[in-house]
């Protein structure tokens, strides 16, 4: 695979505020990224210094293997999808999207030619007279997609694409940015702070905190083999159980000696913890054999539709309350435990996780 | 609604149209009456509804004067915008804690008197001013002979004068309109392709008509009727039209004429307006 964009120890701060800490990231051509973290975490001005749109204080951008420190974002292989659309409101809707191939010498017929083939391709073909404040919101960021795209970038960076959409729009979106992507064979970096979003589309995902990289995989390998707390509870829902790692390498939970699970790294660590995700967890009634690793009285139930979330009681305190959660394969739930059942809770040695940090 | 709430905005409502029927209305009235009436001696005039003062004012030695009014305060519009839009641009996008300081730099002349303004731009233009000194300087310095120039008492410091006078009536709607504007836009067409120059003439200018209008107005009305300007700065020929309104009040004694004149001035004002509310309902080009 070849490298499509590279950064390499990227530093920006904003007066007192760090908001990215020295960042180097790999995307490769071809690929479908996500740049995943709550908001504030430095995803979009990393994605912005990508652009040309901010200039770091360190570290470098290349891309397609060239330095473009020096290049200014007018004359970079990229284009950007804004949050807000950033379409111009005094052009209609081809002008807009014929803007970028116009300001860099195309002629006009080429360049309503090749805006209304664009137009085609987010399938607004025929809305090319019409004004950028007669579209709806989604009609709208097809156009900005369109714009970009026109462009023939090597790089589509996209900037919270879908937060201005609704819902139902949204998941529709995401199938068709999917598919789109595919199309045209472009590489899309995406910024979200939603990691449905990301998990959903994007091939490998940048998990960010604070102006770093947490960690980089592709969705599957994030969700199940987190690399510290932070991304397993920032990427769905986890149990977390305080730990100690002996020298073996095997963890054993401080109130639960029935949770252990095996450190992928070596050595004794007295602070750890193991992460079990909810869905893994069995649930047998009370008393039941096998005894299970954990025993506990159900709290609370919590009606998801597709799913039920179980709070059990296995301990007094804050600490003590495992989440389970079970899919709603039957239509009557009366067969489960309701609020105040005793229960057993289980599950397979491989799917807890040991996070040193 | 509380009947006692009513009756307030019913209050409220009359008050400022009390004083604008009685300080602007009323006078104006009289001034429009006055302009179809005739001079009977010293003081006395007869209001015999005649359009004699209006044909006269037809005349072409006063069109002469409205066109060249309408001429310099165009050429003052002109060089507003010219100097106004690039320190305007320059306001919003300074950092945002020059901002406030940039402002008042542009807004602190209006905290001065404009007779002593424009009796500072005398002191800097006439023939031993400060221009004429510093040019003079600069010749010593390269060797060079030096005439000093007649600059005071021209038509150019009449615009000069009005240029200066006027100048933050273009700025800060000019920044109102611009401060506004969505700064993603200006960023997208960066992205797009378009270099810094292309950016302001086909996305910064277009979205600016607006303030460019306002601003314009704002320069060209009262520059049409500025009276203090042309008379301390201008020779015998910058005359502008209120110039001549005064001396029909004052030294020539003929109020039903500069009554004339004086409505002549405001329906080429309201013609002007007419025009800006026409610019405004315009429909976007697409």
């Amino acid at each position: 695979m070849t490298e499509a964009v590279r950064v390499d120890g990227i530093c920006k701060r904003f007066g007192a505020v760090i908001a990215l800490a020295d960042v180097s990231l790999r995307i490769e051509a071809g690929e479908f990224f996500a740049l995943l973290g709550p908001s504030g975490c430095g995803k979009s001005t990393l994605l912005r210094i990508m652009a040309g749109l901010e200039h770091p204080d360190r570290g470098s951008v290349f891309i397609d293997g060239i330095d473009v420190g020096r290049t200014p974002a007018n004359r970079r292989p990229v284009n950007m999808v804004f949050q807000s659309y950033a379409l111009f409101p005094h052009m209609s809707v081809r002008s807009n999207v014929a803007y970028g191939l116009r300001v860099t010498g195309t002629g006009r017929a080429e360049a309503h030619e090749r805006a209304e083939a664009a137009l085609g391709l987010v399938r607004l073909a025929g809305y090319g007279e019409r004004m950028p404040d007669q579209l709806s919101g989604g009609e709208s960021q097809r156009v900005a997609l369109a714009r970009a795209l026109v462009k023939r970038p090597r790089v589509l960076l996209l900037d919270e694409p879908l937060s201005a959409l609704d819902a139902r729009l949204r998941d529709e979106m995401r199938l068709e940015l999917v598919s789109l992507q595919k199309t045209v064979g472009i590489t899309f970096i995406i910024v979200t702070h939603d990691q449905e979003e990301a998990l959903s589309m994007a091939d490998r995902v940048a998990v960010m905190e604070a102006g770093s990289i947490r960690q980089v995989a592709p969705p599957a390998e994030l969700y199940e083999a987190p690399a510290d707390r932070f991304v397993a509870t920032f990427i769905g829902q986890v149990n977390l159980f305080p730990a100690t790692v002996e020298a073996d390498g095997i963890a054993t939970a401080h109130p639960f000696p029935g949770v252990t699970a095996k450190s992928r790294g070596t050595g004794a660590a007295h602070q750890a913890w193991i992460a079990v995700r909810p869905e893994k967890i069995t649930m047998a009634p009370g008393g039941s054999t096998p005894a299970g690793r954990l025993s506990g009285v159900v709290e609370e139930v919590v009606y998801r539709g597709d799913l039920s979330l179980y709070l059990v009681r296995c301990m007094p305190g804050p600490d003590g309350l495992v989440r389970v959660s079970r899919a709603n394969a039957a239509r009557t739930a009366d067969r489960l435990p309701g609020p105040g059942a005793e229960v057993v809770l289980d599950w397979p040695e491989d799917c807890a996780v040991v996070l040193a940090s | 609604m509380k009947p006692g709430a009513g009756l307030l905005h019913r209050v409220a409502g009359v008050v400022p149209g009390l004083w604008l029927a009685g300080f602007f209305l009323l006078p104006l009235a009289f001034v429009w009456v006055l302009s179809f009436g005739e001079k009977q001696g010293l003081v006395a005039v007869d209001i015999v509804w005649t359009a004699d003062n209006y044909l006269r004012a037809l005349d072409p030695l006063y069109l002469g004067i409205v066109a060249k009014s309408l001429w310099i305060a165009a050429l003052t519009t002109v060089i507003c915008l010219a100097v106004g839009l690039p320190v305007a641009l320059g306001i919003v996008f300074a950092p945002a804690r020059w901002r406030p300081l940039l402002l008042l730099l542009v807004i602190l002349p209006f905290w001065t008197n404009l007779l002593i303004r424009t009796y500072a731009l005398i002191a800097v233009l006439r023939t031993r001013g400060h221009v004429n000194a510093t040019l003079g300087w600069a010749a010593e310095l390269f060797g060079l002979p030096f005439e000093p120039l007649s600059l005071l008492y021209t038509n150019g410091a009449v615009v000069a004068g009005l240029v200066y006078v006027h100048l933050p009536f273009m700025v800060l709607p000019l920044y109102a309109t611009l401060h506004r504007l969505d700064r993603s836009l200006v960023e997208a067409a960066a992205d797009l392709g378009a270099g810094h120059l292309r950016v302001c003439v086909t996305i910064i200018l277009p979205l600016a008509v607006p303030g460019i209008v306002s601003g314009s107005l704002l320069v060209f009305v009262p520059a049409l009727g500025s009276y203090l300007t042309p008379d301390l700065l201008g020779g015998p020929d910058s005359q502008m039209i209120a110039n001549v309104i005064e001396r029909q009040f004052k030294s020539a004694n003929d109020w039903p004429f500069g009554a004339a004149l004086s409505f002549l001035l405001m329906y080429v004002t309201f013609g002007a307006l007419a025009l800006r509310s026409l610019s405004v309902r315009r429909p976007a080009v697409p």
